[in-house]
This record gives C-alpha cells, sequence and structure tokens, in this order.
C-alpha cells in the first residue's frame, strides 16, 4: 500500500515536472531503417536544448553539465565530435543518414569553432577542450597535436545561427587510428538525461554496437537562434548504426557461428541448376523478419519521461504492405508518405515489436536506398616503402546534374606529398583535365611540427567518374616516433568530402551549407621502418668507421716517415727484448748457483742466453765486440796525441773476420763531420759545423778531461766502427744508416754517462754538478735527475723527440748495457787511474750476457755440444769449432728429418683409423648432415 | 708544362660533343632511365632531389612559401633560375640542356685544372714525378664518362651546380684569378653549406698562384682577410637576393638549418641517417655537433700538414665531404673521382688501390640490391643498406688514406731521394 502510494507521488510528480519543460526541450527518436542485404539501419537521436542565459548561468537541465563547463572553460562555440567505425557501404547502402551530416571518418574526429583572436589562444584553447574531452570521453583525444590538427578553410561550415565568425576559429583534428569501444559508449550514455535506463537509449548495449557493420556517434552542440536574443544551445546526440540482421539474430547462448545444416541451408531457388539436391547458398535471408529484442539483445525498457510526448520515440520506414506487430498498448501512426510509420509505446512497459513477412510477394520488403549524389572511393597505389601515390576515384552517379564539391585531406607529415603530381582526370580519358579543379587551398606539412591540409574545391560532370591522383614520398622516422607495431603501418585519416548546395558556386563558397557530406575510408600507409634491435650497434659501427678515417689521416697527419729500418724499435719488440734479457739473467743466476753446489766432475748444461766463456772473457765490450779488429788507420792518426789510447786487447774476439765493419772503415780526419761526412777547414771549424747543422755539443767542456780531438776520435770509432748511434747505442747495418738514424731521430748529441764519464776530470765534473740544474754550459742543462738537456737551434729538435729518445735509452740502459760492461770499453783502459769506481766495477763481470751475434752463436754451439751425450762430446772434443758446428748441424738435420718422418707415418695411420671407424658406426652422428640445396 | 698536353681543338670538341650527345640521347630516348635515376637515394637526397625542386617551384609558381614546408630544402635563387625555364612537365628539354651545359663547364675547368700542372708542381713544391701525368682530355672524359657523374647528370641532382661550382672556383684560383674563385666557392657554399669548408685550402691555392701586380695585396693575411671579406660580401649579397626573391628570411632554416639539424632523415648513402634514426632523443644535439665538428676538423688538420700542395687539400677534403656530408650522394662521389686522376703522378705510390677500387665496386653494385631488398621485397631489414653504405664510406676513407699516403710520400722522397721503392714506416 505504501509502495504504491510512492510510486503515484513519484509518476504525478514526474508528469508535474514535463509539463513545466517546454515542449521541445528534450526528445530523442529511434529510426529503423531495413536496407538491403539483410541490413538495418538504426539511427538513435537525442536532442536537448538550454537557453544561452541558463547556460551562462549554470543552471543545466537537459544539458549535460560535465559538457557544459568544458565549454565554457575552453570557449567553445560549436562542438562537433564523433567516434566512429566500420565502412558505410554506398554501392549497397545508398545515401548515407543525415546526408552525412552526423558521421565522422574512422577512429575519432572533432572540429570546434573557439573563441580566440589569435592563432596561439585558438592552439591553447585547443588543447585545453582536447584534454578535457579526452577524460570525459575516455578516448586518445589528447593525442590530437600539432601535427593532427589543421584548420580547414572551405570544408566546413558552422551548423549553428552564430552573430559574428569573426573572432572565432575552427580547428579539426582527427584521430584514425583510436579505436573505439565500450568505453566510449559509457560516457555518451551518461549525457543522457535518462542515462540510458529507459527510453531507446536501453537498446543501445556495447555489444551489439560494436559489432554492427558499421557505426557513427555524434555529438553536436550548437547555437540556434529564433530571434535575436532568443538563443538556445542545442545538444544533438546520435547514434547510427547498421546491424547484420542475420548476425545479430544468431542466439546468445551460442555466438559461434557454424555452418546451419544442409537441410536448413537457405538456398537461391532462382539458379536454374537448384533443385532437392542442388542448393546454391544464400549469404543472407532476402526478407527482413526480426524483432526488436533479438537484434538489440533486449526489449525497450518503456519510454524516458522526459522526453517529448509529441515525437514519437520509435519510427519505421517500411512499406504499408508490410505488417509490424508491436507490444501491447502500443500506439501506430502511420504517415501519409506510405513509407514509415511511427510508435508510441506504452511508457512504463516494455516495447518489442516485429517485421514480418510481406504479406503479398509480390509487394516490395523494403525501400529501394536512396542513390547518393556522389560515390568516393580512395586507395593508395604503388609498392614499396619509399613513394607511392593516392587515388580518389569519385563517380557522379546523377545522368544530369553536375557536383562541385570541397575535398579536404589532412595528411600526417611523415607523407610528403608532391602536390605538383596532383591531377585531376575523366575516367577513360588519357589527358588531365585541368579545369575539373576550380580552387586549391594547400598547406604543406611541416616536419614534426604540422600536418598536410589540402583542400581541393572541384567538380564531377554528370555521369562521369573523375579520377584524383598525386604521389607522396614516405620518410624514415627517428627510431622512438614508431609505435610499438610499426610494422602495422600508420592510419591516414579519412578525406571529408563536402557537395555544397548550389552546384553553381555562389559567390561566398564559404557561406554556403554543406547539402551532403561523405568521407572516405581510412587508409594505412607502411612507413620503411629501421632495426629497432641495434641503436647501440649503430653507434658502435658507425663511430667505428669514422675513427678508421678519422684516424688513419691524423696517424698521418702527425706521425713522420721513416725508411723501415730507423726509428725507433715498435712497442712489442722492446718489450719482448726486455723480457727475453731478463729471462735470461734469471737462467744465469740459476747457473751460478748450481755451478756453486756441484760436485766436481759433474757437467751442467748451461742456459742459452749465459755466454760460452764466462770466467775467461774479462774484457767483454759494451760496443759490441770487434776491439781487435780496430783500424789500424785509426789508431795511426791518434798516435801522436793518445798513444796510448789504441785498444789493448787482442783475445777477446778472434772471429771478426765475418764483421764487415773491417772493409768500409773510415778513416778519422778531425775535420770531417761525424755525422754527415761534411769537410771543413779545420777541427774547430768541424765543430762550428756540428754545433751548428746538427745541434750537437759536448757539454762540460770546462771539465774535460780529454781534449775535443780524442772525444771525436771515440765517437768516430763509435759510429764507423761499431755502426752504433752515440746516443742511443742503436746498431745499423752500415754507416750511412747511422748517420741517417741519429740526423733523423735528433741522435746527433752526447750525453755524459757512465761510459762517457772518462773523459771528464771527476773532480771537476762533481764540482760543476753540485748544483742541479744549473747550466752547465750556455747551451746545456743539467736536471736534477742527471738527464742533460742540450740546445738544438734548427735541427728537427722538437721537444718530444729528445725527451722520447732519451727516454728510450734510459729503458734500454738496464737490459742491454749490463753495469760491467762500461769499464771494458776501449778508452777506459788508459784511463783507469782516474776513475777508480769503474775498474771496481769491471772486477764484477759475472753477469755478462751474450750480446752480439757471435756471442750467441757460439752460445747455441755450447749448448748443443751439451745436449750431447758424454762419449759424442769427447768424441768431438778435438774438432775446430766450426767443424763442431757442422758436425751438430748434420746431426740435427739428421734428427728432424726422422722425426718427421714418424710423424707423417703415425698422421696417416690414424686418419685410416678414424676412417674405419666413422664407417663401422663405432661414432654415431647426432646432428643431421644439412644437404646444400 | 704547356706542352705537355696540347689537345687539337677538334678532338676537344669532339669530346664534348660525345658527351653532350650521349646525355641528350638518354633524355630523349630513355626518360625511364633518367626517371629512375632521379627517384634513386644515391642520387637524389633530400638537399639534391628533382623532384623536391619542382614541387618547390610548382609551390613558388602559385604563391605558396616553398620553405613552409617539409619538402623544398634548396637554395631559393634555384626557384627564379628554374621558373624562367619552360615548365619542365611540357617542354623538359631546355632544363636537360642546362644540365648538359653544367656538366661540359666542369668538365672545361676541370681540363684548365690538370693543363695548370697544379698537381705535379705547385709553388712551393715539385715532385720529381711530376712528367708521369694525363691531360686534361683524359681527365675531361674521366669526369663525363664516369657513371657516376652520368648518373648525377641523368638524375637531374642539383648538386651538378654545386660541382661546377667548386670546379670553377678551383679553376679560377689556379689561373690566378683569386676574386672569382672566390665568388665560384660562396655559390657553391650558398647552393649546399659544406663546400665553405673548402675556404682555407683555396685561399692558400690562389695566394700560391696569384699574379704579382693584381688588385689583391700581396702579402699573405691581407690576401686572406680579402678573400675572406669577398666570401662574406658575396654570401650577403646572395642571402639579400634570396630574401628579395622569397620574401621572407624562411629559407635560412630550411634549407641550411636542414643540413645542420638533420631534421629529414631520408635514407642516402652517408652515414649520417642511419646513426640519428637510431640516436637516443637526449644525445641528438651533442652528437650533431660531434659529427659537424668532425667533418671541420679535417680543414685545419690537412690545411697545415700540406701547405705546400693546396690543391691536394682540396682534393682530400672533396673526398671527406663526399663521405661525411649530411645529405651525400655519388656526385660528391664523382667529383672526388674527378680530381684524383690529377695525381696520375702518384699513383705507384698508393698501397692499396685494387682494394679501394674494388670495394668502391662492391658497395656501388651490391648498393642498390640491399635497398632494394629492405624497401621493395620486404626481406631485408635496414641493416642491409646501412652496412654497405659503411662499406661505400670505408671505401672511400680508404682511396682517401691512401691518396693522402702517396701524396706524403711523394714529398718526402723529396728529402730523401735514397729512399724511392723503399719499405718505409710511420713513427
Amino acid at each position: 500500500m505504501r509502495q504504491l502510494f510512492s510510486l503515484l507521488f513519484r509518476l504525478s510528480f514526474f508528469f508535474f515536472f514535463s509539463s513545466l519543460a517546454s515542449a521541445a526541450d528534450y526528445h530523442e527518436q529511434l529510426n529503423l531503417r531495413p536496407l538491403p542485404q539483410s541490413a538495418l539501419l538504426a539511427s538513435f537521436n537525442f536532442r536537448s536544448n538550454i537557453s544561452v542565459s541558463d547556460f551562462e548561468k549554470g543552471n543545466f537541465r537537459f544539458f549535460p553539465r560535465s559538457l557544459g563547463q568544458i565549454l565554457q572553460h575552453a570557449g567553445t562555440h560549436e562542438l562537433h565530435l564523433r567516434f566512429s567505425l566500420g565502412r558505410w557501404d554506398a554501392e549497397t547502402w545508398g545515401a548515407r543518414p543525415w546526408n552525412g551530416a552526423r558521421e565522422g571518418g574512422t577512429g575519432v574526429e572533432l572540429w570546434a569553432w573557439l573563441e580566440a583572436d589569435t592563432n596561439e589562444e585558438a592552439d591553447r584553447k585547443w588543447l585545453i577542450l582536447t584534454n578535457a574531452l579526452s577524460g570525459l570521453f575516455c578516448a586518445s583525444l589528447n593525442f590530437i597535436d600539432s601535427t593532427r590538427t589543421t584548420r580547414p578553410v572551405m570544408s566546413f561550415h558552422p551548423e549553428g545561427h552564430h552573430l559574428s565568425l569573426a573572432n572565432t576559429q575552427l580547428l579539426y583534428g582527427t584521430l584514425p587510428h583510436e579505436v573505439v569501444c565500450t568505453e566510449n559508449l559509457t560516457p555518451f550514455l551518461k549525457l543522457l538525461p535518462c542515462k540510458g535506463k529507459t527510453g531507446i537509449a536501453s537498446l543501445l548495449d556495447g555489444h551489439k554496437l560494436f559489432d554492427s557493420s558499421w557505426q557513427s556517434m555524434a555529438i553536436d552542440i550548437r547555437p540556434l537562434c529564433r530571434r535575436r536574443g532568443d538563443c538556445v544551445l542545442q545538444i544533438e546526440q546520435t547514434i547510427d548504426m547498421v546491424l547484420d540482421v542475420d548476425r545479430s539474430k544468431r542466439p546468445r547462448h551460442n555466438p559461434i557461428p557454424r555452418p546451419p545444416p544442409a537441410d536448413q541451408l537457405p538456398c537461391d531457388t532462382s539458379k536454374p541448376y537448384h533443385s532437392h539436391d542442388t542448393c546454391f547458398p544464400l549469404d543472407h535471408t532476402t526478407n527482413q523478419d526480426w524483432t526488436l529484442s533479438q537484434i538489440f539483445g533486449r526489449p525497450m525498457k518503456g519510454t524516458c519521461p522526459l522526453t517529448d510526448s509529441k515525437v514519437s520515440p520509435v519510427c519505421i520506414q517500411i512499406p504499408h504492405s508490410r505488417p509490424v506487430y508491436t507490444s501491447e498498448g502500443t500506439k501506430e501512426k502511420k504517415n501519409p508518405d506510405r513509407i514509415s510509420r511511427c510508435f508510441q509505446p506504452d511508457p512504463s512497459a516494455d516495447f518489442d515489436m516485429a517485421l514480418a513477412a510481406p504479406a503479398d510477394p509480390s509487394d516490395p520488403e523494403i525501400l529501394g536506398p536512396a542513390t547518393p549524389l556522389l560515390y568516393a572511393e580512395r586507395s593508395f597505389t604503388g609498392y614499396g616503402q619509399e613513394r607511392g601515390g593516392v587515388q580518389t576515384i569519385l563517380r557522379n552517379p546523377s545522368p544530369h546534374k553536375e557536383v562541385e564539391f570541397i575535398y579536404m585531406e589532412t595528411l600526417p607529415w611523415f607523407m610528403r606529398i608532391y602536390l605538383h603530381t596532383m591531377e585531376t582526370r575523366i575516367a577513360g580519358e588519357s589527358h588531365p583535365d585541368k579545369s575539373l579543379v576550380e580552387q586549391v587551398y594547400y598547406r604543406p606539412a611541416v616536419d614534426r611540427a604540422r600536418g598536410t591540409q589540402l583542400e581541393v574545391r572541384m567538380r564531377v560532370p554528370p555521369a562521369s567518374t573523375v579520377l584524383l591522383t598525386y604521389d607522396f614520398e614516405k620518410s624514415i622516422l627517428r627510431y622512438t616516433e614508431y609505435p610499438p607495431d610499426a610494422n602495422r603501418g600508420f592510419d591516414v585519416p579519412a578525406a571529408v568530402i563536402t557537395i555544397l548546395e548550389s552546384p553553381k558556386g555562389g559567390k561566398d563558397a564559404a557561406r554556403q551549407a554543406a547539402a551532403y557530406t561523405l568521407r572516405t575510408t581510412s587508409l594505412l600507409c607502411s612507413l620503411p621502418t629501421p632495426d629497432f634491435s641495434m641503436p647501440y650497434n649503430v653507434i658502435i659501427f658507425t663511430s667505428t668507421a669514422i675513427a678508421l678515417a678519422f684516424g688513419g689521416i691524423f696517424n698521418m697527419l702527425v706521425r713522420r716517415m721513416v725508411a723501415a729500418d730507423e726509428g725507433p724499435e715498435p712497442g712489442l719488440k722492446v718489450l719482448i727484448g726486455k723480457l727475453k734479457s731478463r729471462l735470461g739473467g734469471l737462467k744465469g743466476s740459476v747457473y751460478k748457483i748450481r755451478c756453486r753446489v756441484a760436485e766436481p766432475g759433474t757437467s751442467i748444461t748451461p742456459p742459452e742466453s749465459e755466454p760460452q766463456r764466462p770466467a775467461s772473457t774479462k774484457q767483454h765490450a759494451r760496443r759490441g765486440t770487434p776491439e781487435p779488429s780496430q783500424p789500424v788507420s785509426s789508431r795511426v792518426e791518434h798516435e801522436d796525441e793518445n798513444d796510448d789510447l789504441s785498444p789493448s786487447d787482442s783475445d777477446s774476439d778472434s772471429d771478426s773476420s765475418a764483421d764487415p765493419s773491417d772493409s768500409d772503415a773510415v778513416d778519422f780526419t778531425p775535420s770531417t763531420c761525424i755525422f754527415c761526412n761534411h769537410e771543413s777547414d779545420s777541427l774547430e771549424a768541424n765543430f762550428a759545423h756540428m754545433h751548428q747543422t746538427h745541434s750537437f755539443l759536448i757539454p762540460f767542456q770546462s771539465s774535460l778531461a780529454v781534449d775535443l780531438q780524442t772525444i771525436l776520435w771515440f765517437l768516430h770509432m763509435v759510429i764507423f766502427s761499431y755502426r752504433e748511434c752515440v746516443c742511443c747505442g742503436k746498431r745499423r747495418r752500415t754507416v750511412e744508416a747511422v748517420q741517417q738514424h741519429m740526423i733523423s731521430m735528433g741522435h746527433c748529441r752526447f750525453d755524459v754517462s757512465e761510459e762517457t764519464k772518462v773523459f771528464y776530470d771527476p773532480d771537476l765534473l762533481a764540482a760543476q754538478t753540485a748544483h742541479t740544474a744549473t747550466r752547465a754550459d750556455e747551451n746545456t742543462l743539467r736536471l736534477p735527475s742527471g738527464k742533460v738537456l742540450t740546445r738544438r737551434p734548427e735541427r728537427m729538435g722538437d721537444g718530444a723527440t729528445a725527451s722520447r729518445s732519451s727516454r728510450e735509452r734510459l729503458l734500454a740502459g738496464p737490459s742491454t748495457l749490463p753495469a760491467g760492461d762500461v769499464s771494458d770499453s776501449p778508452d777506459a783502459n788508459n784511463n783507469t787511474n782516474s776513475n777508480p769506481s769503474s775498474s771496481t766495477l769491471s772486477s764484477d763481470s759475472t753477469s755478462i750476457q751474450a750480446l752480439t751475434k757471435k756471442d750467441r752463436r757460439t752460445q747455441a754451439l755450447t749448448t748443443q755440444l751439451s745436449k750431447l751425450r758424454v762419449g759424442d762430446q769427447t768424441a768431438l772434443i778435438h774438432l775446430s769449432a766450426p767443424e763442431q758446428r757442422a758436425v751438430l748441424a748434420a746431426h740435427k738435420r739428421e734428427v728432424d728429418k726422422a722425426r718427421r718422418a714418424e710423424r707423417r707415418q703415425r698422421r696417416k695411420l690414424d686418419d685410416v683409423g678414424n676412417k674405419t671407424a666413422v664407417h663401422t658406426k663405432y661414432y654415431k652422428q647426432e646432428v643431421p648432415v644439412y644437404m646444400g640445396g | 708544362m704547356a706542352a705537355a698536353a696540347k689537345v687539337s681543338p677538334g678532338r676537344a670538341a669532339g669530346l664534348y660533343a660525345a658527351a653532350a650527345a650521349l646525355r641528350l640521347a638518354v633524355f630523349a630516348f630513355l626518360p625511364g632511365l633518367s626517371d629512375l635515376l632521379a627517384a634513386r637515394v644515391e642520387v637524389s637526397t633530400p638537399v639534391t632531389s628533382f623532384k623536391r625542386l619542382q614541387e618547390g617551384l610548382f609551390l613558388y609558381n602559385h604563391n605558396v612559401s616553398p620553405y613552409d614546408g617539409g619538402v623544398y630544402h634548396q637554395a631559393p635563387l634555384l626557384l627564379p633560375l628554374f621558373s624562367l625555364l619552360p615548365n619542365f612537365a611540357s617542354l623538359p628539354l631546355l632544363t636537360d640542356l642546362v644540365y648538359v651545359v653544367l656538366d661540359l663547364l666542369s668538365a672545361r675547368a676541370l681540363w684548365r685544372i690538370a693543363d695548370s700542372g697544379e698537381a705535379g708542381s705547385s709553388a712551393q713544391f715539385t715532385s720529381p714525378r711530376r712528367a708521369k701525368r694525363w691531360s686534361g682530355f683524359v681527365l675531361a672524359a674521366f669526369f663525363l664518362f664516369n657513371p657516376f657523374t652520368l648518373a648525377t647528370c641523368l638524375g637531374r641532382s642539383t648538386s651538378v651546380f654545386t660541382t661546377c661550382a667548386i670546379l670553377h672556383a678551383i679553376a679560377s684560383a689556379v689561373s690566378g684569378a683569386p676574386f672569382s674563385a672566390m665568388v665560384a666557392l660562396t655559390f657553391a657554399g650558398y647552393l649546399s653549406l659544406s663546400p665553405l669548408l673548402l675556404l682555407p685550402p683555396l685561399i692558400l691555392l690562389a695566394y700560391d698562384r696569384r699574379r704579382p701586380g693584381g688588385p689583391i695585396p700581396q702579402s699573405g693575411p691581407a690576401f686572406a682577410a680579402v678573400c675572406v671579406a669577398a666570401v662574406a660580401g658575396v654570401l650577403g649579397a646572395l642571402f639579400l637576393l634570396s630574401y628579395l626573391v622569397t620574401g621572407s628570411w624562411e629559407f635560412l632554416p630550411s634549407t641550411y638549418g636542414v643540413q645542420l639539424t638533420l631534421s629529414d632523415l631520408s635514407p642516402n648513402i652517408g652515414l649520417w641517417w642511419y646513426f640519428f634514426v637510431e640516436m637516443f632523443d637526449s644525445f641528438r644535439s651533442f652528437f650533431l655537433a660531434v659529427f659537424w665538428l668532425h667533418l671541420s676538423s679535417y680543414v685545419a688538420g690537412l690545411t697545415l700538414r700540406i701547405r705546400r700542395q693546396p690543391l691536394v687539400v682540396l682534393t682530400l677534403l672533396l673526398g671527406i665531404l663526399a663521405i661525411f656530408k649530411p645529405y651525400p650522394s655519388i656526385a660528391d662521389t664523382s667529383l672526388f673521382l674527378a680530381l684524383v686522376p690529377l695525381y696520375r703522378h702518384v699513383f705507384p705510390l698508393m698501397r692499396y688501390t685494387f682494394l679501394s677500387a674494388s670495394v668502391i665496386l662492391y658497395s656501388a653494385f651490391l648498393g642498390p640490391a640491399f635497398y632494394y631488398l629492405w624497401i621493395y621485397a620486404g626481406s631485408g631489414n635496414a641493416n642491409f643498406f646501412y652496412a654497405i653504405t659503411l662499406v661505400w664510406g670505408l671505401g672511400q676513407s680508404l682511396l682517401v688514406c691512401d691518396l693522402m699516403f702517396a701524396v706524403l710520400r711523394d714529398e718526402w722522397e723529396v728529402e730523401r731521394p735514397e729512399m724511392v721503392g723503399k719499405e718505409i714506416r710511420q713513427i
């Protein structure tokens, strides 16, 4: 009882309000229209008004408040929003509903007139609008950035009444990639006054809506004025969908399409071969018979109580000859045009209707589709990912009437279109017809900033087809600009074709209202893609290629050329040499210890690097070995001054005949330059020349113990007899090579070292070097480290070279110059008294190492001898060294030969064994052999 | 030297006529071939493509600023020049003639350079091998019938203009006309920016070959200052003219800015595009700076080291530009290869001629194939083409290095005549 009372109260409340509200404030209507091939077009239309004064005060009644506030905030005068899916099949279905005014291209489309004085302000408001709508409709509208926004000039015209559009701007953005789905429908229904609970909106189910062949949801907000000042803001929400009746009638519990059993197969009985056992299946039923609850999945839940009662909620366009059955309490109203009827259902009861097959088979089942004004198809031409073309086929079906329209493309920036290749051609003709295009508005794309906007005002003559083509180039993007599914391709928005009201074309084209709008399908453009997996590899590879070129060129820029045997040793060789000598020293000391502890009579193999006669060689020259072969002439030249300077050793190395130095030794002339054989007048002039040309200078001249000529003789001997560099001790085959080496390396200098100290008076030298880092001479400088820097005025004496060679020498010093050798230099003999320290050093000559080739040869001989048995050794002992060597060499050859033969034999045997093993399947091959092909 | 190569005028005319006839025949009878070449990435880059020039011209003739878009990135003065010619679509012959004449002019400049003997004996250096050289006729023939030059001309790439300007700059400098050399170089730089890097060696070359009593001061710094001022003045005038032609300064970011920032990443045979496709956004600017710094770092080093032979520096720099430019094409390579035969006398000193020649040939044949695999067949990915551009760059850098080594060794052997034919090493 109480419930009944409250219900009555509520009902009376509703009726009270609906009578208060102005009759035109809200109405809704569903328009059903069967289409050929068992398709059904369902158009839902919801419309409500709000007066501008209420809107400005914020008194929202039917107008959704959330949307109203966004419009106020973004200064929007008129707004159009579309969510679309699918393709309108104009060939079958005919003209579009609402003349195409309520549909959009695939994805999301938005265009609005914003109040703005400048472009920047419009962009700012557009950003606000898109972001707010994005939140409201759960769509990616915020991705409509500057590259997807255009400002159409000719295509769009305001639907509402505006006092002035002077300070408004039209902005248009599309998101062709957006997938419209249920989450967009829910907020859409929330904007309705009845929220989809009752009325025709209760039929809207996401499953059915997004299962349709084509659907478009639209929101249009526009100001309408009856008189000046009497304006309302109208919001119109539209949903158009084309349902496949057969598909929609599939039972819910069995949604998976399965082939029907043979006896239920609908057959085309018109085929001549049709018989009881032959069937040509129909892909759709010819007559539409369905109920509302079948195709929408549920019946309609009453009517929305807020709707205008004068407007019938459900209408269907079907010949009056076809019966339509409805629920009880429904008022049917047949329109006088004989093709449509409307129904006023019971407001509180569920409404259902059923369309039955026509009573008379000769009557038309459904209305024939209306012919659209224009057919348009757009597609890509060409292949490959480099370039392509766009071709639009525009067909005017009217036999008499020319159609004039505006073709608008908004293309993404990475499609670089070539406008000069755009041409229009009437199909069937070979030459382009320029007269078809009347006006072109083109705004080229700017990379990453703006898309292409192309508006073409053109016409198609009656009953003809026009091809509009242009070329474009696909650009490659940065790898971060590709979406995750880069190889799917990029969506290109639909082209919008706006057919103008009067084909003759008035003076002011922009003011013409659109008679018909159609959109082509969106396209999928595949761009070339880079390899996304290897940014690091690319960076590394490219950098390497650049480094190779850069390194190659700059190596040549900074390096000097020398002969292959000149210059310092490469770093690796020096290192290996050092290591070898260190190892040799170690072996030597082990040998010494073994000698000490060994019983007398046992033979111990000396290490290879150990000198052959450690005890007997009391004088082992540091400057190579050939003292006894000292050219006689050089001694003769010198006997007047230094009689005892001549080398006194006679027995250290007798095998000097092999040394080629004897043959080309040059006599010492004090007036000849030792570096370039330049002849001067005197010794002084020679020194001046060497100083000038080669920067050669003898340091600490005041503390010399001998005269200059002696030193020069010594250096001459070093160069001409030993063919060594006076500075770093490098040896060369010929005197010229040594000289070349010294000149090119800047080694024409003479340092005070252990070996040359003998030329100096030790006391004077000590006094001079006591204060460190002082100028020892006007041209030399002695550093605390003991290094002497000599100024070299004009030879290629850059500091780097000098310091490098001296460093090399320091490095090479300990390894190749054992300390004990110093005193054994030929000149040391006559200066022993003046240099006691060196004489003490000379006694400690146990660590003498093999330095020359000859030494090494004798060592090798010793080693080989020691490897023989004792008996063999004694058998060979009476032979001379060369004979021993010959015998040993023959022996080694024989042994090697025998070993090689044995190895060969064994390998042959192994091979045979392996083969047999494989053939006897002893080994199984696990991996099948890939037989190429 | 004058006696080195006297070619009868008839032979010269025959060479030019043959080259022009070949080109015009292809233009006339094989228009498909020239269209194919124009579409190749090896020939047409975003800054030299003829199709883009046509688009710019179309927009320019329809009062749309061609620089307010992402397609046209070439110098503004090309627009009035080409709009003076009859429409290409209806009457291509005149446009083709312009390209043919430009090629012939380049060949003529090359001939002058070769006949001057500057390559063998400059003001400060005379090669002992200079007697062994090819005449200007041979060089011009090499240039005119080089497949790379042919492809560039047939593809109607606008780098033909740059090539012609550079060759004329060198030829003028060699023949003692410093001012016209500077003007020609400025044109080259105006057309494609990077030739401005050739200014220092070109000034040296002009200084070495200056005629006593010319209008330009004889002292080194003053000479250089006058040259730089001339370049700056002419460049300013060109910019002003461009401003007057297009009506705004928009062309500066759209032509030179694109080269500096590499905003168009279209594939080409250079090393930049794929590197910057794969580059992380935060490091983009840094590596752009590094790449440009790298490109310009060669100028000072080479100019100082090979001061005695400025023509060598110019040749080597052209080779380096052909490798490391932002948008290189085979036109740059053909220019470099046109100058290389000037150094016939040092060819025996080159060590890797076979290797570099075969690498260049290898990549020249494999490059289009790999591009096809990536773009059309889809059976290869971008790495295929990228790899071949790397090989191409390496082959060219090998040639540049080798030429440089040969020239340096030639210089060195003057000091060390005994080292001729001996093994050497560099320390």
